[in-house]
């Protein structure tokens, strides 16, 4: 014991004295092992680049690595860049934080295929006060693998041996060209345009856009005004409903999807409608969320008070609540749900298919108000994984561990662009570095109680319970939830909680509806046109008196 | 600057080497005065040599003795094999002995606990194969170590844990757990049990067959009724089948227990006789009633002996359509697989949650095609294999942990527990005349020539599919299955490929049903009123022509 107290002493001598840096230098020499060095060409990028450089290898080479990564991917390592000049070199060693091997000293020895990649960021001088850096959105949607701008290397083939002392060096001189915006056709027409609230928050411009399928003989009827389908979802320029009026050649099921939901837009029994999607990337995801944020901005603002108006004035919308309705999937279901909830007297009805979580209790299976760690469910003496995804079986595809490192790969500070770290921007205060403030450590797991409190905001059930007594009257009948229920990411779970009080309603009763799919995966519920005619039926049932609504059904 | 620092280097160099140096004395000392456990029996409670499985159980509870505490949420244990061992000689537990949740005890945190010392007792079994095996020797308790008379056990010791300190305790086994009380047989209440020809000639030691038979209200007075009779399987038990209670129950809690208790005396319950069958086997509180090289010809002695001895005994309708077979869980297996393996001599059967019945859902294995019984691979990454879940998805123990459990309770499918019976029942001999196991205890790892003997002789729903064409016709409108969708065990999606073989059944079609609930856990199926009326109704209908069902209904 004596000894040790003896050199914990020396120790700290030293340290004090400051000479431990010294040792630090030797053992820094003494080192030998792989590393990975990433730079890029004058050619490519002539400024100096901060941002986040990544280091990916794959065992093969079917797709460039930097398109294997993934929460069940390929091995990759990501270290932050501040000012990097062109020629000048950032190193990836065994010291660099990756996902699904943390270190690359844990790389097995082998032959493979190696990448660098360059994520560029944006400096943001926000209207609060705040300098950010983040990837500013270049209208792909997030998708640092594919956002033009960004730099990657020539795919090198290397056999590797991480106890070996070697360097390999990767030099991000392609860069991704910018992206092909579809054309205009005679029945999908796109929006963009910068947003003056968003980019006044941010600034730098902040676009918004939106793209709007026009039903069969919308020309040809210049006097008459269609209900609105407004869905709600992930970043994409496809046309609403995956509209595809080309057959497709391949067995593609989507496009076979989009397909025969053209066959059935364009025939004479569907109802005519207009149905919109929104663009609203924002520099931490595909999308905002549709609300407003202290960390993604006044994404809620500017959507109704810039993008809707400017949608219903380009095109013959009925600007009327009752022919207003939402809907959307997943990402989408959770903000066809919230845009809802929070402007009851705007929209008309809304239908959410597999929402994100709509109850914090369930934060697909964390309780964030309860639960001290998101990763482990933690007993006495041992832990347990909490899961991330599952099979309609109930096997686990991946954890939340797995998941959360993924991110913490891509990027920190809530900067992945991955949906753990939209959601912790979307709902957590801001942090004092002007960053969100974590709701739990995204290295170990643990919770962060004062930030769940303040998540309260956006627990969609807890706001329901709590304003029901005024605002119970603006929904009643306007609540349509769909969930299979063995949800892929587990949220069926809080659509159980939210059923449970909307079904016990009174004055009024919510009278709408909650369903499941029996062993369904994420995202069942009604699409294509199923879906529009639920909506077309409601909007008819719905509409008022005095309306003429027998004009949009020719 | 550069010679100032290199001369400093130098010092501080060798400094640390000296440091390193005793660091490494000192943990070097550490390890050779760890933490020791010397545990012994006294001669008073057992004078002869003992050969079997000596526990350490360590908790922090001091509300029940360790023994008696829930594993592992409750307790920590290490197990180690004993040969011959004399009394008051001490059994060495140190670091290196395996044990679960914490494998070493050089893990345990250091604090306060209460230890406890236990000694599984091994008979040697000289069976009939030519095999001696060493096993715990069921003492009518139902294989539960922890209860089963004869085993001896420490008192609980406090202790603190401190691994800076060499420590030795000393913990001697000088209690001896006392015989079981058989509880009198009663009006309504009569217990069977007798020694098996057969299974004692092939264990080479007494083995006994029991059963519990609850009688119909006025079974007495109406000495010439024969009655329907409900063959109950699952758990051994020494309580009445259903868990009828004689007398008032209400006021113990257990309302269901006092629920089927009034619904059993009342007039509108159908008189019918209920058996529980009680089959401990060396392997586990119950045989799964199959024949099987491991755990011996027990269908054999049920169908044989124990049957025909209640109906000897008590007036049971001799006929198919009579005899009603049902069970939960282990008993939804063994009730359905006695139905299908004497498809003549059952009427029917009811079956709950059975454990799998299809080896392709072995929980949550696929046994032909998964490698590892612990994790899945997917690319690079490696995701635990569930076990156990609660109905929200999130997973009570992994695979791995369950198995780690059995392991420290016994090596060579002795721990008594769900996997190693499941083995013994299913799979081939070892080389050693043990069970030959279908995957590695330690890592996990799958033995595909076992599953494929697995397949061959106790996947139910291979078995039914292979012989179809002789079977069915056997067995129409006999199987009744029911399952919870989110089975605490993952039995549904085993059931769920059943059914789909079942539902496409032609010549005949089975004419059975197969029920889910939704959301519900293990073990969800009617209740047991409920099932008592539904299974009275089915022999009503199923009797044949001539016979007399109105007799046993007064």
């Amino acid at each position: 014991m004596k000894i040790i107290k003896a050199a914990i002493v020396c120790f700290e001598v030293l340290y004090i004295l400051n000479i431990s840096l010294f040792v630090k230098d030797i053992m820094a020499k003494d080192e030998s092992g792989l590393r990975f060095n990433i730079s890029f060409s004058m050619e490519s990028h002539p400024e100096e680049i901060t941002g986040r450089a990544y280091a990916i290898i794959s065992k093969t080479d079917k797709q460039e690595p930097r398109f294997q990564t993934g929460y069940t991917g390929v091995p990759f390592w990501g270290k932050n860049i501040y000012a990097l000049k062109p020629g000048e070199e950032v190193v990836v060693d065994e010291e660099v934080f990756g996902f699904p091997l943390k270190s690359i000293k844990d790389i097995p020895p082998g032959e493979y295929y190696v990448q660098g990649f360059i994520n560029i960021y944006t400096e943001f001088k926000r209207s609060d006060g705040h300098t950010l850096w983040l990837h500013n959105d270049q209208w792909e949607g997030q998708q640092w693998n594919r956002s033009p701008g960004n730099l990657f290397s020539d795919v090198k083939k290397i056999s590797i041996d991480p106890k070996k002392n070697e360097t390999i060096k990767l030099s991000c001189d392609n860069v991704i060209p910018p992206i092909e915006l579809p054309q205009n056709t005679k029945l999908v027409k796109r929006i963009k345009f910068e947003s003056k609230i968003l980019t006044e928050f941010w600034g730098q411009p902040i676009y918004l856009g939106a793209t709007v399928l026009l039903p069969n003989g919308y020309e040809n009827n210049p006097d008459v005004y269609y209900p609105v389908n407004y869905i709600q979802g992930h970043f994409s320029l496809r046309a609403p409903h995956g509209f595809r009026s080309k057959e497709p050649e391949e067995t593609n099921r989507w496009a076979k999807r989009g397909y025969d939901f053209y066959q059935f837009w364009t025939s004479d029994s569907c109802p005519r409608m207009i149905a919109v999607t929104f663009q609203h990337p924002c520099p931490y995801y595909d999308d905002s969320y549709a609300v407003n944020s202290p960390n993604t901005g006044p994404y809620g603002d500017a959507i109704m008070k810039e993008l809707i108006p400017r949608i219903e004035k380009e095109f013959r919308i009925i600007r009327k609540p009752y022919a207003r309705a939402l809907s959307g999937g997943s990402t989408g279901g959770w903000e066809a749900l919230a845009l809802q909830i929070f402007h009851p007297d705007f929209f008309g009805s809304t239908w959410a298919l597999c929402p994100d979580a709509v109850d914090f209790r369930y934060y697909q299976i964390v309780n964030i108000y309860k639960d001290n760690n998101a990763y482990f469910t933690d007993h006495d003496w041992f832990k347990v994984d909490r899961p991330g995804y599952r099979l309609t079986d109930g096997n686990i595809r991946f954890t939340m561990q797995n998941e959360n490192h993924y991110e913490l790969v891509i990027g920190d500070k809530s900067r992945s662009g991955g949906q753990w770290d939209i959601w912790e921007a979307v709902y957590s205060p801001i942090g004092k570095d002007g960053f969100p403030q974590r709701i739990w450590d995204k290295g170990t797991g643990a919770i962060n109680r004062s930030v769940a409190e303040e998540w309260k905001k956006y627990d969609l059930h807890l706001y329901l319970k709590e304003n029901w007594s005024w605002i119970g009257d603006k929904l009643k009948g306007k609540l349509h939830i769909y969930t299979g229920s063995m949800d892929s990411f587990y949220l069926n779970n809080a659509v159980v909680l939210l059923e449970g009080f909307l079904e016990n309603t009174k004055e009024p009763y919510y009278d709408g509806a909650v369903e499941y799919g029996k062993r369904k995966p994420h995202c069942w519920g009604p699409r294509g046109a199923l879906l529009i005619n639920l909506i077309a039926d409601h909007v008819t049932k719905n509409t008022p008196n005095g309306e003429d609504n027998s004009k949009w059904k020719y | 600057m550069k010679k100032v620092h290199s001369s400093f280097q130098f010092i501080v160099c060798i400094f640390s080497l000296i440091l390193i140096g005793m660091a490494k004395d000192i943990s070097y000392s550490q390890t050779n005065n760890p933490l020791k456990f010397e545990i012994s029996f006294s001669n008073k409670v057992h004078p002869d040599e003992i050969t079997g499985r000596v526990y350490l159980i360590v908790t922090k509870d001091s509300t029940r003795e360790p023994r008696f505490q829930r594993f592992p949420n409750n307790s920590l244990m290490w197990g180690k094999n004993i040969f011959s061992q004399s009394p008051m000689t001490e059994v060495v537990f140190d670091e290196t002995i395996f044990g679960f949740p914490i494998n070493s005890t050089k893990d345990v945190p250091a604090g306060e606990y209460y230890v406890q010392a236990f000694i599984n007792i091994y008979t040697e079994f000289k069976r009939s194969d030519g095999f001696t095996l060493s096993m715990h020797n069921d003492q009518w308790e139902g294989q539960r170590w922890n209860r089963s008379p004869g085993n001896l056990y420490s008192e609980p010791h406090k202790i603190q844990i401190d691994h800076s300190i060499p420590k030795s305790v000393r913990l001697v086994c000088d209690k001896k757990i006392p015989p079981v009380n058989i509880p009198p047989d009663t009006k309504w209440v009569k217990r069977i049990k007798f020694k098996s020809e057969i299974l004692s000639k092939f264990w080479g030691q007494p083995i006994y067959l029991g059963a519990t038979i609850l009688l119909p209200k006025d079974y007495e007075r109406h000495p010439d009724v024969y009655y329907p009779v409900n063959y109950l399987q699952g758990h051994f038990s020494l309580r009445a089948p259903y868990g009828f209670k004689e007398e008032d129950s209400s006021s113990d809690g257990n309302r269901r227990r006092s629920l089927i208790s009034e619904f059993w005396k009342s007039d509108s319950c159908p008189r019918m006789i209920a058996v529980t069958f009680q089959h401990p086997c060396p392997y586990y509180d119950d045989s799964y009633a199959v024949n099987s090289p491991n755990v011996g010809p027990y269908r054999d002695a049920i169908m044989q002996e124990l049957i025909p001895k209640i109906d000897e005994k008590f007036r049971i309708i001799r006929k198919p359509y009579a005899r009603i077979l049902s069970g939960g869980s282990t008993g939804g297996w063994i009730s359905l697989m006695l139905q299908i393996f004497q498809p003549e001599f059952f009427g029917g059967v009811f079956s709950m949650c059975p454990d799998p019945v299809d080896f392709r859902y072995f929980q949550c294995i696929n046994i032909y095609e998964d490698k590892n019984a612990y994790f899945k691979e997917f690319g690079w990454l490696k995701v635990p294999t569930a076990s156990d879940r609660y109905t929200d998805g999130i997973v009570r123990f992994t695979s791995l942990q369950r198995n780690h459990m059995e392991l420290v309770l016994g090596t060579k499918n002795r721990s008594g527990g769900q996997i190693d019976i499941f083995e013994a029942a299913y799979g081939p001999i070892g080389a050693d005349g043990y069970v030959k196991p279908l995957f590695d205890k330690l890592t996990g790892i799958i033995d595909s020539t076992v599953a494929n003997y697995w397949k061959e002789h106790y996947d139910l729903r291979y078995y039914l599919e292979k012989n179809w064409a002789w079977l069915g016709s056997k067995l129409v409108g006999k199987l009744h299955i029911y399952t919870g969708d989110m089975d605490t065990f993952y039995l549904n999606n085993a059931v769920k490929l059943l059914e789909e073989f079942l539902e496409k059944t032609s010549d005949p079609y089975y004419a059975g049903f197969v029920e889910y609930g939704d959301g519900k856990p293990h073990c969800w199926g009617p209740g047991r009123a409920e099932l008592f009326k539904v299974m009275a109704d089915y022999i009503t209908k199923n009797a044949p022509k001539g016979e007399e069902t109105s007799k046993w209904k007064y």
